[in-house]
């Protein structure tokens, strides 16, 4: 051990100077779900799998919503959806956005994005896409 | 008698835990000291049980793998796959040769971190922080391999009723082994260090020791009894594709805590080499079959070994989509006997490192 304690002056740190150095994502890693909000027909089934209940499917309003903390990136909401718009990107969710508080989850509107066929890409700019 | 002279007092009762700074997770023990000998120690589990049994009926029989996984952080994607294989056994399911060499290569991958984690917290315990640290920078590639190839660091997530989820390419296995090798060097040179290190000798040699007898007795699992000198591994039954690697069960006679250190650190060198065949041997094809329809009325169980010993699941349907019945007999739970057979006569400085050294696990014990 006292090798390693010698050895420690001339090594690199074992630690990434974060958040200026960050540690790239896996092609694999379960960052977060995304919505293809047009390809949605609202019918709840990733929300009743969904383990950790993080899942909002209201039809009547038009709304699908998932919130972000308390979803723990299982995929189990993938493997439901009949019409298959949901998909797992290696990109985390960002953390809290104070301009959406509450914030901490992400919501798709049919008032805003209108399901196909009719061409409509998901709403920019929302917070914590 | 005289004011000054006091009769000679009688046991004292010191409580440990559940808030303690050697435990990751709230344990509680009573002590029973005289003077400074543990005479007894009544345990005390509880305080975090969480009812993810119960769940099995509210979730889908193919969701529930998710809070399977997440009964304990460190063996998170045996506990899904245990789940799984009773779920399989049920319904008759084969899983695919290369989901179920894929699901080894996983189960040895953790039980490398968790053993590394453990001689982190074990080092930690004894106030080697030096050692500590050099585990844990050890473990940081072996959990970066986990999220390559199953997407999470610590909750892997790729365990599925019929298979696996994920699938690795052949070359990124390959690529993960070859980014192993320096861990593999590492655990050989710590391994020497837990030996030889007249610190951690110290505070191991001759400490907790639990007889063959007793460890028998009191159905120990796992490194708490092979540590003992008892050759017992579930792997042996050769579930997943553990017929098919050769491995050598490591075991101990002196049932000491240096024992059940060396036990694990053995084991990791065991856990590489059958990551090695694994890999060398994969082969191609699906990882897993689909799984449709209601599981039949009937109950099964199956036995797993993970890191820290056998753990059973017991799973019973009533034929519709939610289970009646989940059980898990987690291996912290058939060691807390033996573990209170082993603080017994030790004093009470030593007590701290004789429950790390049972590497215990509380969350799983309770769910
Ligand atoms: S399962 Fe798919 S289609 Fe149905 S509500 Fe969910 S995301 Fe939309
Ligand atoms: S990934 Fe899992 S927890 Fe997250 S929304 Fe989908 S089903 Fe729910």
């Amino acid at each position: 051990m006292a090798r390693t304690a010698f050895r420690n002056f001339f090594t690199k740190p074992a630690t990434r100077r974060y958040p200026f150095v960050v540690r790239p994502v896996f092609e694999a890693t379960r960052g977060r779900i995304l919505n293809d909000f047009p390809k949605c027909i609202l019918c709840s089934m990733c929300a009743k799998h969904c383990p950790a209940n993080a899942i909002v499917v209201d039809k009547a309003a038009g709304l699908w919503r998932i919130d972000r903390f308390a979803c723990v990136i299982c995929g189990a909401c993938i493997r439901a959806c009949p019409v298959k718009c949901l998909a797992m990107s290696n990109e985390r969710a960002k953390g809290i956005d104070f301009s959406d508080i509450p914030g901490r989850t992400h919501e798709h509107n049919r008032a805003t994005e209108p399901a196909a066929p009719k061409p409509a890409a998901p709403a920019a700019g929302t917070p914590n896409a | 008698m005289s004011a000054h002279e006091k009769a000679a007092p009688g046991p004292t009762v010191i409580p440990f835990g559940p808030q303690h700074p050697v435990l990751p997770e709230p344990l509680h023990f009573d002590l029973v000291l005289q003077d400074e000998k543990v005479i007894d120690a009544i345990p005390q589990i509880g305080y975090i049980h969480r009812g993810l049994e119960l769940l099995v009926d509210k979730r889908d029989y193919l969701d529930y793998v998710h809070v399977a996984e997440r009964i304990c952080g460190i063996c998170s994607f045996m506990h899904g796959m245990g789940y799984c294989e009773a779920v399989e056994t049920l319904l008759g399911i084969t899983v695919p040769d290369r989901g179920r060499w894929l699901r080894t290569f996983w189960c040895e991958l953790e039980r490398v971190h968790s053993h590394l984690l453990w001689l982190g917290l074990g080092a930690d315990s004894l106030g080697f922080e030096n050692l500590f640290m050099a585990a844990w920078r050890a473990r940081e590639t072996v959990v970066d391999v986990a999220e390559e190839t199953a997407g999470g660091r610590v909750i892997f997530g790729s365990a599925l009723v019929g298979g696996v989820s994920k699938d690795p390419s052949d070359e990124t296995l390959k690529r993960c082994i070859a980014a192993m090798k320096p861990v593999r060097a590492e655990t050989l040179r710590l391994a020497n260090v837990v030996m030889n290190e007249s610190t951690v000798r110290h505070r191991f040699e001759g400490v907790g020791v639990l007889s063959k007898e007793m460890a028998y007795a009191l159905g120990a699992v796992g490194p708490m009894l092979r540590a003992s000198g008892v050759d017992y591994d579930v792997r042996r039954r050769g579930y997943a594709a553990y017929a098919e690697v050769d491995f050598e069960t490591v075991t101990e006679t002196a049932g000491d805590c240096m024992a059940r250190a060396l036990v694990r650190v053995r084991e990791i060198e065991q856990s590489f080499h059958i990551m090695d065949q694994i890999v060398a041997t994969m082969p191609s094809g699906p990882v897993a079959v689909p799984v449709k329809g209601m599981p039949p009325v009937g109950e099964a169980w199956v036995r797993l070994e993970q890191p820290r010993g056998e753990v059973l699941y017991y799973v019973r349907s009533n034929g519709t989509r939610n289970l009646e019945r989940f059980r898990v007999r987690t291996p912290t739970f058939a060691n807390v006997p033996a573990m209170v057979e082993a603080v017994r006569g030790a004093s009470l400085a030593d007590v701290p490192n004789i429950i790390l050294t049972i590497d215990p696990c509380i969350s799983c014990t309770e769910r």
